[in-house]
């Protein structure tokens, strides 16, 4: 993929157009555009509309579906849950957007007769292989919720099917297609070279207490119809994702984001993982509610540490956000753009350079050019900004970068090998907690042939040195198959 | 039945939920739900928030088209309604457009023209913004500087999504808090009138209606009033309506409104009802029938 590029300064409107254009998020106070794309030949559906279906239209399927509702051009035409509460709230919703979508409980009812180009998949972490393989196998694009698999195997089943259809699979890291988050990694880190030698990162989310979810009771599933889908009653079902068997818990559900921006802001793969953890809190959870996990990634110039943190006992703390440190500076990005920060180091270059590519804009308080030693109060230092607004919904822009390549326009910001890539230093992490020891992330198995170029690469690295064997059974990180 | 409270901080300040239920856990269940809704409808109407619609609307240019969420869309419409219902006195554009138009020209005709063309859109309910109910998107219709501030009436809105949502569980009987400043009540709790809740020295029991106050004595002066372009001095101000957006908004309008207005209204079938109190030394002033009066407070 191109980088984003600079270009002249662009009004609102230009922007606007633009954007719609290429999938970008809209950005109010800089001059920062994104670059043609080289084009992907995709087949894309034969009128404007795009047609798709949502599967799993849970909390985060809502979420997903509000984003869907700002796209022009999308039209949903089928939601797809067990359960009657989520779906006739999803229908109903449609309904008021316009939108006459069909409730299904059977995805395979659901492809069989409706006329899809794509769907988006939200369901349980253990369901999102099956799902997915099954979508791209009856011929449509798939946007698939992160993480891509609660087992290592089913992450891989799903990019072994993207590549034997042909079809597309974008999965939901969706800071991959945040422009403040671009913006920072192409032009302030790689071209601005802002932070100087990258030495150590930290990141964590930090989210309060939070109770068992429950459901009213008039919308209870039956027995039955919870165990035909995996479930064993409707506290398992609301509650799926602190359960071994249909998730990977907190630092899947949560840390996957983050650990994802590791990975993709430094630019290769970590070389070991040491993580500890525990089920400290709730009593009664399977997963740990809390865990620590520090990498290490091997970079030109040494190993740069990092180290995460997720726990769900206080939102105190600074929240959720990632840290990269280097010798010249430190850059503070988040989501949430009042935890977006950059900080300058006294004895980096001047960012004056910076500030005129538009590359960061200064704060309201600007320090007086130090030409002599002016006596007076205390002034604070020079402050800066990263000048990129992305009003619009979160995941908002991830979805319009998927159904722009669906029309066969740029490249997916996050498809199914590179963030396969991205997790698969995520499974290892609940079993290294297990294990208590540290786990080498060697890479020496699972190739990928990329058609045409036949570039081979590695991507699968979960060798471990000395640990138990029934810790590691769980997170099924071993290289089993030699390639997809 | 046992009474359960539960809190949730949104919006800038702290909802309250008060479930009246023998299973004190569904009740939390519930409780949980209905903060997530909450934070579902910060995250549309936040003025804070880049990413919300209330902030895309507000950086829109004329002609300009956008989608809005659902909750944009019938607050935003709700508040537009009201707007004219009340001849201006609440305006859900009014007070950041004058910050805007303060801080940016700081020129008085600009005011001026500003009240006129206001007046003008108003007269001829054409609005600042269209709807395109079938699109699910809205147009911005003027030139003028926009910036919406659902405070007054989101928190109003979202209680009257919390009910909905409580209904759906079975949980009939409860009393919502939206800062103390919007209250809503389902049906009373077992054995009673109705939720207490206090007007100054006086205690009433209420029931299926809601309760909207505004007033300067916490926030000190913050409601302009857009006829005349200056903070009211008014003491405080309720109002009791089946909608807990409607008894929200109406409670800032009911802080600017001469009191013609609401006497007017008295010969109307409204079902809403007003409390006025001009200063703190005051007596309520009150137009309409009060709801069960349970005690004085001295």
């Amino acid at each position: 993929m191109k980088q984003p590029t600079f270009g002249s300064l662009l009004t609102r409107r230009d922007f606007m157009a633009r954007s719609a254009l290429l999938g970008a998020g809209t950005i109010l106070t800089s001059s920062w555009a994104f670059g043609e794309s080289e084009a992907k030949a995709v087949a894309a559906s034969s009128s404007n509309d795009i047609q798709i279906a949502i599967v799993g239209v849970g909390a985060q399927g809502r979420i997903l579906m509000d984003a869907l509702l700002q796209i022009p051009n999308i039209r949903v035409r089928a939601v797809c849950d067990i359960w009657d509460y989520a779906r006739k709230y999803a229908v109903n919703k449609l309904k008021q957007a316009g939108m006459e979508a069909t409730g299904y409980i059977e995805i395979e009812e659901m492809l069989q007769k409706e006329k899809l180009d794509a769907v988006v998949i939200a369901t349980p972490d253990f369901w999102h292989a099956p799902h997915t393989n099954l979508c791209l196998k009856a011929g449509l694009h798939v946007y698939c919720e992160k993480m891509m698999s609660n087992t290592v195997e089913g992450a891989r089943s799903m990019v072994r099917t993207m590549r034997e259809t042909g079809k597309l699979l974008q999965i939901g890291h969706q800071r991959r297609s945040n422009p403040r988050y671009m913006h920072s990694l192409f032009n302030l880190i790689q071209k601005g070279n802002l932070l100087g030698k990258m030495t150590c990162a930290s990141a964590q989310w930090n989210r309060a207490v939070a109770e068992d979810v429950g459901f009213p009771k008039a919308y209870e599933i039956p027995a039955a119809t919870l165990s035909r889908f995996g479930f064993k009653d409707m506290h398992q079902f609301r509650n799926w994702r602190w359960f071994r068997d249909l998730s990977g818990g907190p630092i899947s559900d949560l840390g996957a984001h983050q650990i994802d921006i590791f990975n993709w802001y430094f630019g290769v793969r970590p070389k070991s993982l040491m993580a500890s953890g525990g089920t400290d809190y709730y009593k009664g959870r399977q997963h740990y509610d809390n865990v620590m996990v520090v990498y290490e990634y091997p970079l030109e110039h040494g190993t740069a540490r990092a180290f995460y943190q997720v726990q769900t006992t206080t939102s105190s703390g600074g929240g959720y956000f990632e840290l990269f440190n280097g010798d010249q500076g430190s850059l503070q990005i988040s989501e949430n753009p009042r935890l977006t920060k950059v900080y300058r180091e006294t004895t980096a270059p001047s960012w004056e350079p910076l500030v005129e590519k538009h590359y960061l804009a200064k704060s309201a308080y600007v320090a007086a050019p130090v030409e002599k030693v002016d006596s007076r109060e205390s002034k604070p230092p020079e402050g800066f900004e990263i000048p990129v607004v992305l009003n619009k919904k979160l995941h908002q822009p991830h979805l319009e970068n998927f159904f722009e390549v669906v029309r066969g326009k740029g490249h997916l910001n996050c498809a199914a090998d590179h963030a396969f890539e991205s997790e698969a230093s995520i499974f290892p992490v609940n079993a290294a907690v297990e294990a208590r020891k540290v786990i080498d992330l060697t890479p020496r198995c699972l190739l990928f042939k990329i058609k045409l170029k036949r570039i081979i690469y590695e991507t699968c690295y979960f060798i471990y040195r000395t640990v138990g064997g029934l810790a590691l059974k769980r997170a099924s990180c071993s290289c089993q198959s030699p390639r997809f | 039945m046992k009474s359960h409270r539960f809190e949730h901080q949104a919006m800038a300040t702290v909802f309250e939920i008060w479930i009246d239920s023998d299973d004190g856990v569904y009740a939390k269940q519930a409780a949980l739900e209905a903060w997530r809704l909450v934070d579902e409808i910060e995250s549309e109407l936040s003025f804070y928030r880049e990413e919300s619609d209330i902030s895309r609307i507000n950086a829109m240019r004329l002609g300009e088209s956008i989608f809005i969420g659902e909750h944009a869309r019938r607050s935003l419409s709700l508040s537009l309604q009201l707007c004219q219902e009340t001849e201006g006195a609440f305006d859900p554009n009014v007070g950041h457009s004058m910050k805007v138009i303060k801080d940016e020209k700081g020129n008085a005709s600009r005011w001026s023209e500003w009240f006129a063309s206001k007046k003008k859109l108003t007269a001829e309910s054409k609005g600042i913004l269209i709807f395109d109910e079938a699109n699910r998107s809205v147009e911005l219709a003027s030139d003028l500087p926009v910036s919406f501030d659902l405070g007054a009436i989101g928190k109003g809105y979202a209680l009257d999504r919390v009910a909905l949502l409580l209904k759906v569980w079975d949980l009939p009987r409860f009393l919502l808090s939206g800062g103390g400043s919007s209250l809503l009540a389902g049906a009373p709790p077992e054995g009673k009138m109705g939720w207490e809740v206090s007007l100054g020295k006086k205690e009433y029991e209420i029931s299926e209606r809601s309760l909207g106050a505004s007033g300067i004595p916490i926030k000190g002066i913050h409601i302009i009033d857009p006829q005349k372009g200056m903070p009211t001095t008014r003491f405080r101000a309720w109002t009791f309506a089946k909608s807990a957006a409607r008894s929200d908004a109406l409670s800032t309008a009911a802080m600017l409104l001469p009191l013609k207005w609401f006497q007017d209204r008295l010969d109307s079938s409204s079902e809403e009802l007003f409390c006025i109190q001009e200063t703190e030394q005051s007596e309520l002033l009150c137009f309409g029938a009060f709801p069960n009066e349970k005690r004085t407070v001295d």
